[in-house]
This record gives structure tokens, sequence and C-alpha cells, in this order.
């Protein structure tokens, strides 16, 4: 690589900005965001006072930073995985290979498009929690920490999307099932209720996997210090938690953009007229 | 039109597993020319240009295109080729004119910028739908998007894979106008795939017939009519039975004839093959040479079954 190419990474970052108003122009995503909203508005008001037995804790701010994560999964690895599959097929991606330096330019827009789409999901989250959820912000400056946190989440579970999103052929297979096994993690992983309630064996396997620390750390910062009784271990562990999203992030930097150029490389017209053949009998 | 080659192929083979798809195909084009790569369906057309568009590697052979091999061409090499891909549903949520941007911001060198977005829509036709979102086009505005999308980084070498599939014949013929503009106002070098004989005619300087993986015939338009009008049918009436007679030299034998027979011969014709017969004929055989192996296949099967 002799040098930065820096109209194509300008060029993916209007793509990506485009992606997102065309998005927001597109009535049944607007209803998915805000059907979101109203879940989210109903459940914190139905659980308002809800306590976990007799502890005395807060369902509701347990529950908050689980939810976080989950739109942060949904957003910022879903999204991409989706996305790639399907305009691998719909011939996209191929249109950007046979432009120079089309896929940086690609990969820069789908990132773009991602990261104002987890914002979004996040807020959708926060905004209501503010009001409806006593004592959130009570901790002050450290939960300001939930910024690099988030950050880092997407630093961990982004390349999984685009690994996903490049291994995978069927786009309707990614939407489907994709949404399956992420489902069954965020909820095996404790986003919903502790992971300690799990046994042992299955708790080793969760926490090898990022989804746990994800929502362990965003807990750490967004609850009370003494609801640490409710975690594995019974004590916070942020540098742990940091540890295993890097790892996870180093992992996913590395692996996805050797993949992504392998499923680029395989992409020509005539691949992408027999997918559009295929698809086209299926309808 | 210069000396300098663009396109170089020397015996380029292409096999997916036992099926070979090119058995040796050898051309070159010069800069400026445009050339149709003329065939029936499963010649081997699309394999040829994928590769020269350096989307697949070949099984064997050389191919340079401006110099370079398509596999390892770099990103600059890759600003100088043009390739018009064929919309489906891709990108169907942006409007017009901020998909031709889009792409043409990937083209920044000073010393060729991009076209003007503006003009270029113009050239097209589609100024009156800048706004508009792709999926609203109809079938002969999307392909007119796919070629604005395809030059829009002013290419040396345009690659057009089966560009009018699926057109009625005015949009057909829109398109065969503006294929003509470009070459004319930018002296790109330009190579087609087409099975349609009358679009090779009426586009190509130059037409390549490919069949079954091998380049049959290589020539102008006028050429390959007039080598291919090397046999012709004489048919004439004589002491009331049919006679029909093939020549490559019509006019000899039916000199001949007259002299030996003289009034005894009526109702002479005499048929010169066109093109388009060869074609067809060799079309047809191709079909049926497909339709054939389908039989043996599904007679395979039977008796496994």
């Amino acid at each position: 690589m002799t040098a930065i190419p820096a109209a194509a990474m300008r060029a993916g970052v209007r793509r990506g900005l485009i992606e997102f108003r065309n998005m927001l122009q597109t009535p049944s995503e607007m209803l998915y965001y805000a059907f979101g909203l109203v879940a989210v508005v109903a459940a914190l008001i139905v659980f308002r006072d809800a306590t976990i037995d007799e502890s005395g804790f807060s369902i509701v701010r347990f529950l908050l930073p689980g939810l976080l994560a989950m739109q942060l999964l949904i957003a910022a690895c879903f999204g991409p995985a989706t996305v790639l599959a399907t305009e691998r097929e719909d011939g996209t991606l191929l249109r950007h290979t046979s432009l120079p330096h089309g896929m940086r330019g690609y990969v820069t827009g789908i990132t773009v498009r991602s990261v104002l789409e987890t914002v979004v999901a996040l807020l959708i989250v926060l905004v209501p929690a503010s009001f409806l959820v006593e004592g959130l912000w009570a901790r002050g400056p450290i939960a300001l920490f939930v910024i690099p946190l988030v950050l880092l989440g997407l630093l961990a579970f982004m390349p999984l999307g685009f690994i996903v999103g490049s291994v995978f052929r069927n786009p309707r297979a990614v939407s489907g099932w994709g949404l399956v096994v992420l489902m069954v993690l965020a909820i095996g992983s404790g986003l919903f209720f502790p992971l300690a309630l799990l046994p042992g064996y299955l708790q080793i396997v969760l926490m090898i996997l990022p989804v746990y620390w994800l929502g362990h750390a965003l807990r750490s910062v967004l609850l009370p210090g003494e609801m640490a009784v409710l975690e594995v271990g019974e004590s916070w562990q942020l540098l742990a938690a940091v540890g295993v999203l890097g790892v996870w992030a180093i992992l996913g930097l590395v692996l996805a953009p050797a993949l992504l150029r392998r499923s680029a490389r395989r992409e020509s017209a005539s691949v992408v007229e027999r997918r559009r053949q295929a698809a086209l009998q299926r309808v | 039109m210069s000396d300098e080659t663009v396109i170089e192929v020397a015996d380029l083979t292409m096999s997916y597993g036992a099926t070979a798809v090119l058995r040796g195909i050898d051309f070159e084009v010069r800069r400026g020319e445009v050339v149709a790569l003329l065939g029936p369906n499963g010649a081997g057309k699309s394999t040829t240009v994928e590769i020269l568009e350096g989307f697949r590697a070949p099984s064997g052979g050389t191919v340079r295109v401006l110099g370079h091999d398509p596999l390892t061409g770099d990103e600059e090499w890759r600003s100088r080729i043009g390739v018009v891909l064929q919309s489906w549903r891709d990108h169907g949520r942006w409007r017009v004119r901020e998909l031709i941007d889009i792409f043409s911001r990937f083209y920044a060198s000073p010393s060729r910028p991009a076209f003007d977005v503006d003009e270029l829509l113009e050239r097209v036709g589609l100024a009156d739908h800048a706004r508009s979102r792709v999926r609203t086009l109809s079938g002969g505005q999307r392909r007119r998007l796919d070629v604005a999308i395809g030059i829009v980084g002013r290419p040396e070498v345009l690659f057009l894979d089966e560009p009018t599939a699926g057109f009625d014949p005015a949009v057909r013929r829109e398109f065969h106008e503006l294929v003509h503009d470009l070459t004319d106002l930018e002296g790109a070098t330009v190579l087609l795939t087409t099975h349609d004989l009358s679009e090779a005619e009426r586009l190509a300087d130059r037409i390549l017939i490919l069949d079954d993986g091998v380049i049959v015939a290589d020539g102008s338009p006028d050429e390959l009519a007039r080598r291919v009008a090397g046999s012709s049918e004489v048919r004439w009436l004589q002491d009331g039975q049919r006679h029909v007679h093939a020549t490559a030299d019509p006019t000899a034998f039916v000199r001949e004839l007259l002299a030996g027979n003289g009034d005894a011969v009526t109702e002479l014709e005499i048929v010169r093959a066109s093109l388009e017969d060869t074609y067809l004929a060799m079309v047809h055989k191709s079909e049926a040479g497909a339709l054939a192996a389908t039989a043996a296949d599904a007679a395979t099967k039977g008796v496994l079954r």
C-alpha cells in the first residue's frame, strides 16, 4: 500500500451518510425504531417498581445495561452482517470491486452507517430511561464510561458482523438464523438475568465469548456498586471485561479484512446473475 | 484508432471442473476499436470478459489489458477500466444523481478527472430523473444508469457484457446510439458481448465469433459477410427435375451450366448464404448439441434410477 486512498475513504463516509439518511426515509425502518421505543417505554413503566427477589435491587436497573448491549449487538453486528450478505447477492459489492479502492470505500460506508444506527438504537433506550429510571445517572461521571465501552463494543462486534456477512452466502439465512443465534447468545450470556444462575460449565463457555463481558462492563459503570453480588464471582471485573473485548476486537480486525477480500475476489457478474436467478425462483 | 494494443489474449483456456469453456482463444484489440464478441449462449463470452475484467482467474494462457495482468492489476489500473454491470435491485433506495456522484468520487485523479455528473446525466438521458429513486426507473433507464456508472471515471477500456439483454427494440436502439456517442466522443476502446448478430453489426468495428470455446471467425462485419458468401446454392429446373448445387463460385458454375444445357435449364436461382444464415446455423447447431446433451443426461439418469 503506497498511499491512503483518501478519495475512496471520503466517498465511503459520504456513502454511509446517504445510506443512513435513506434508512431514515424508509417507513418500515422507522416503524422498527418506533416499535423499539414503545417497547422500551412500556417495559420501563410496567417493571418500574419490580425488584429481584427480596434483595431490593430494581429489575429495571439490572435490565437496562443488557438492553443497551442487545441494541449494540443488533445494530453493530447483526446489521453489517445482513447488509453485507444482501449486498453480495444484489451486486452492490461487485460494483465496488470494479472501482479503484472500491472495497475500502464500501467497508467505510457500512461502518459509518452502522455506527450511526448504533447511536440511534442506544438513544432509544437511554433517553426514555433517563426520565423513567430513578438514579440511572446517580454515579455521575463514572456513567460516562459508557461511551468508551460502547466504542470498544463496536470494535469487538462490528468485525464479527463483517465476518458473518462474508462467510455465509444466503442473506435470508443470515437474517433469519443470525437473529436466532444472536438472541440465544444475548439471553444465554446473562444480558437479561444473572449468568450466575446457569450451570458452571455453561458459564465458562459463555465467558469465553464477548457478549457477557459487554453486558458486565456496562453494568459495572451503570449499576450501584453493591449490585455486584449478582455477577459471577460477586464482584466487578472491568479490566477483565476490557481485556476479553479487546482480544475479540483484535481477532476480528485481523480476520475480517482477509475474509472480506476473499469474498470480494469471488464476486463476478455471472456469480451475481446465478444468485439472482436462484432468488427469483424462490419468489 | 491507433496501433497500440490495449487488449492481448493468447491461448486463453478456462475449465470448470471437467468442462472446458474456453479452448485456446487468441485475439488483440487496438486502442479505439469497438469489438463485439458474438456467440450463442454458453459459447464462453461472459467468461472471457470476466477474465479480462479481473473477476476470474483463467485456467491457462496469458491475458493483458492495458499492459497488465487483470488478476494483479492495481488500483491505478482499475481506474482506467470501465465495467458496465447490470443492475438488478442494488441501490434501489438511492437517488440517481447521488449514486452516479458517489461512484465518480472514487476517481479523484487530477490528470484524468471523472465526468461531471450533470453532464453525464444529460449524456445518458437521465437528467429528468436526477432525483428519482433507482427502484422507480424503467428497465431502459436502469440500463442507462448502469452505463453512466460504468463510464463515470472516463475509462480507456470499457467492457459491456450482454448490454441489451431483455430490451425491447426501441430501448435497444436508444442504447446503440448511446454507445456510438461514447466511442465517437471519448475514443474509448470497447469490448462488448452479444448473441445478437444485428447488434454486433451495428455497434462493432470488428466481430469475433465465439462458438464452443473457440473463435471461429474474426473480421469486420463486411469481411465476415464476404467470407461466408463463399458458399452459395444454385437451384434450377431441368427436364422437369429440381437440382441443387452448392458452390464457392456460383458465377462460373452457372456459366458452364447454361453453356452445356442451354434452353433446358429454367427457374434458375442463386442463393447467397448471408452472415446471418451462417450464424443462425451455428447457434442451432450448438442448441441442438445442448439438447442432445440434456437428453443423454436424462437417459443416463433414467438408467441409473
